[in-house]
């Protein structure tokens, strides 16, 4: 008999099985009702049988199919709304945290690009080039922006329609910013860096108008530029004094003195805002990392890849 | 018995589960004529297959407050009640033993050779003649539209076990038919 035959009366046999329903005789329900009796569960026990379909046996995807086309659309909606929230609290967050960090190195948010320098320290040198601080004022600002071009090490500037020439370091702080160190100033081509003005003219620096800390809305007072004033009571150094002691008629030599001037500055840059970077951030901020879990320290080892005498032996 | 959501079965079941034993009756002799075959049809005999349902029915009395999808209830209790015949079948190992088949007494109301037009309690009795390993396979695949896999999962054979059981049964249908009504022939 082929396939075909027994699909023919095995699906008669399909529907006439369907159609048989043999009616329950009374000795069917009182071996049922026997069976009740000697197995009623305590009121409010749950069952558990593995025979029981549930509807916990729905996986998520098959509750996924069955939504329509508009629940969809309410769902993405709300999903795309909901990243979008968690997007813009965490950024407003991050950026606060940067906003603390800094201040805690105690810098001075600015006001506009570009921003103005500020200037902390003031030094001097001796005749023998040694540096001194001779003042440590409140902050002087100036706005011009220092740029220096390789492969020189020096910029230069216009303060009061004068050029200026200036050394500068650059150095990347931990936060990003951008530290320019002057080490040097030349004024008129001239370097005054380890020779110490004595005409006291082109050497002198007055820091005489700075305004005072915290008016920055002031804009860029006058500070480091060349004055006629001196800023500083003259000191005379012994090798530049001329020697009156003896000998012929003192050849009149005009009285020579060296005064205090501005070599060595600290330029600060205001706050820019990026991703914190560098090792002194991270040493700062490291143990208050672990503690809120969002720092890992993992240990070097030859599973991770990062065992330093395997790296160094090849 | 429409599978339509029933406010009857609704009330019935509403009762079921506040422990109300004559709506529990009811509730069993209404769905005893169609469960009853679902168990008869994999048993070998009505006694075994009523004990079988009987056990299922606890268990449905028992889940009852798990119910909720009452469009598709007939369903749920078949599922149970199958289920708990084949855990049954499992426990006894009757898949894999090799019982005698019963005698059969051949309706002699039905011409020879006509397997397609047999009726319900014949069928019936033409499955119970077979050894339990065949029948099982033979039910599951015909009535319940088990895919082999399917089946070996439940009695825990190899798909090719199920194959040739369903063969075998098939053959054997035939033949104790067909040679049982020659000798009802003979002896007309």
């Amino acid at each position: 008999m082929s396939t075909l035959e027994n699909h023919n009366w095995e699906e008669h046999w399909r529907e006439e099985v369907d159609q048989y329903t043999p009616p329950p005789n009374a000795v069917d329900w009182a071996g049922m009702s026997q069976l009740l009796d000697g197995a009623s569960a305590p009121q409010g026990h749950r069952i558990i049988d593995e025979d029981i379909p549930t509807q916990a046996t729905r996986s998520p995807w098959q509750l996924l199919s069955q939504i329509s086309w508009n629940q969809w659309l309410l769902l993405t909606i709300t999903v795309l709304g909901l990243g979008y929230w968690l997007g813009i609290s965490q950024s407003a967050l991050i950026t606060q945290e940067m906003d603390d960090a800094y201040q805690k190195v105690d810098t001075i948010p600015g006001l506009n690009f570009p921003p103005n320098y500020r200037v902390n320290e003031y030094y001097t040198y001796d005749e023998d080039g040694q540096r001194s601080v001779v003042q440590l004022r409140d902050t002087t600002f100036f706005s011009q922006r220092i740029v220096r071009r390789a492969p020189r090490n020096y910029t230069t500037t216009t303060i009061d329609e004068k050029l200026v020439y200036v050394d500068t370091v650059y150095t990347l702080g931990a936060k990003g910013n951008l530290h320019v160190r002057y080490d040097s100033v030349y004024s008129n081509g001239v370097s005054i860096r380890s020779i110490p003005a004595r005409d006291g003219e082109e050497g002198e620096h007055s820091n005489a108008h700075q305004p005072a800390k915290g008016d920055l809305a002031d804009g860029p007072s006058p500070a480091f530029v060349p004055s006629s004033a001196p800023a500083a009571p003259p000191t005379i150094f012994p090798s530049v004094t001329q020697d009156t002691s003896g000998g012929e008629a003192p050849t009149p030599v005009p009285e020579k003195t060296s005064t205090s001037i501005t070599l060595g500055v600290i330029v600060e840059p205001l706050p820019i805002h990026s991703i914190p970077l560098g090792a002194d951030y991270w040493s700062y901020h490291v143990e208050e990392l672990l503690k809120s879990g969002r720092l890992k320290v993992q240990r070097i080892s030859l599973e991770n890849g990062h065992f330093p005498p395997i790296r160094q032996r090849f | 018995m429409s599978s339509q959501p029933d406010t009857s079965n609704a009330t019935l079941i509403a009762a079921c589960k506040a422990g109300d034993r004559r709506a529990q009756e009811a509730f069993y002799k209404h769905f005893f004529p169609r469960l009853l075959p679902v168990t008869l049809r994999l048993l070998r005999n009505r006694e075994e297959a009523v004990a079988v349902l009987n056990q299922g029915m606890l268990k449905i009395f028992r889940a009852l407050e798990e119910y909720r999808e009452e469009e598709k209830l007939e369903a749920w209790l078949v599922t149970i009640v199958r289920r708990t015949t084949l855990n049954f079948i499992r426990d006894e190992g009757r898949a894999r033993r090799r019982f005698k088949p019963e005698a059969y007494d051949p309706p002699a109301s039905v011409a020879n050779g006509a397997l397609d037009r047999l009726q319900a309690e014949d069928i019936m009795k033409l499955l119970h003649a077979l050894p339990d390993y065949l029948r099982i396979v033979f039910s599951l695949s015909v009535f319940d539209c088990l895919a082999h896999k399917e089946i070996a999962t439940e009695l825990d054979i190899t798909v090719a076990a199920s194959r040739w059981r369903l063969a075998k049964a098939r053959e054997l249908l035939r033949d104790h038919y067909t040679s049982v009504n020659r000798i009802n022939e003979f002896l007309s």
